[in-house]
């Protein structure tokens, strides 16, 4: 178990205010399903909805900013894979969004528990799914695609 | 989302809307999505095109379900802030397209 406080997490993720979307973060490897030979990943990430968030409009946080919560959830999740110090907070950029249902957006003081498990690893690209929970009432669901280009060392070795 | 875009014009025709759109790059939102490296946000884009489709549609749109949503290129703000927006509605679907030039920036096929 991994876990990250809102000052760790910018270790691991290149957003900066207002963009961060993201005040905490677990990690655990739960078993089974292993990916080509790489345990199943899933990360559980948190954040408290305030009014001043970039994405709050309306009385609510909206679609768009409860998305970018659970991108940068996996941006997180991407920088923890990092074994490299100077590769933990990669740019990654969301390619795709698929199927996501949205039940009901959060209002301010709402705290948001979601849980990012990554079903696949393909190339340069990480698939997830994706679920967003206030207390257990789940508020959105969906797939997030997410592109990591390499970095400049690696292919430059390539 | 303050200072991110401006309308420059709007056309709206039945069920279909096209809205002509100037990105700020001095947006506040930069200095966070990355510093010292400017990327228009994703779903920067895409509550920009909630917003707008809010316009012209006259109604407080949310999404239901967002079936597929793709981002197709990254926007530097510095060296590109002019696109366009195509809206269409039937019902409850909708869909937009959001480009640059002759570059597709951002798809989306939802329900509202």
């Amino acid at each position: 178990m991994i876990a990250l406080d809102s000052r760790q997490i910018l270790d691991y993720l290149p957003h900066r205010d207002p963009m961060v979307m993201l005040d905490g973060v677990e990690m655990t490897v739960e078993p089974p399903v292993p990916l080509k030979g790489e345990e199943c990943m899933v990360v559980y990430a948190t954040l408290l909805v305030k009014e001043t968030n970039w994405f709050f409009a309306d009385g609510v946080l909206t679609e768009s900013g409860l998305m970018e919560h659970m991108a940068q959830s996996v941006c997180v999740c991407i920088g923890l894979r990092a074994n490299n110090e100077q590769h933990r907070a990669q740019i990654g950029y969301l390619a795709e969004v698929k199927n996501m249902t949205i039940n009901r957006l959060p209002m301010a003081g709402e705290q948001l528990r979601t849980r990012v498990e990554v079903v696949a690893l393909v190339d340069e690209a990480i698939v997830v799914s994706a679920e967003t929970q206030v207390n257990t009432e789940t508020i959105a669901k969906g797939m997030l695609t997410i592109f990591v280009p390499p970095v400049e060392e690696e292919r430059r070795a390539q | 989302m303050t200072d991110f875009y401006r309308i420059l014009s709007q056309q709206v025709t039945d069920n279909t809307a096209v809205v002509h759109i100037e990105l700020n790059p001095d947006c506040k939102v930069y200095e966070g999505h990355f510093p010292g490296l400017p990327i228009a946000p994703g779903m920067c884009h895409l509550e920009m095109i909630r917003e707008c489709a809010s316009l012209v549609w006259q109604q407080a749109v949310r999404f239901g379900t967002i079936k597929r949503l793709k981002f197709m290129q990254p926007i530097d703000p510095r060296m590109c802030t002019l696109l366009t927006l195509t809206l269409t509605r039937e019902g409850q679907n909708m869909t937009a397209l959001l480009v640059s030039g002759e570059q597709d920036i951002v798809k989306l096929k939802a329900t509202i």
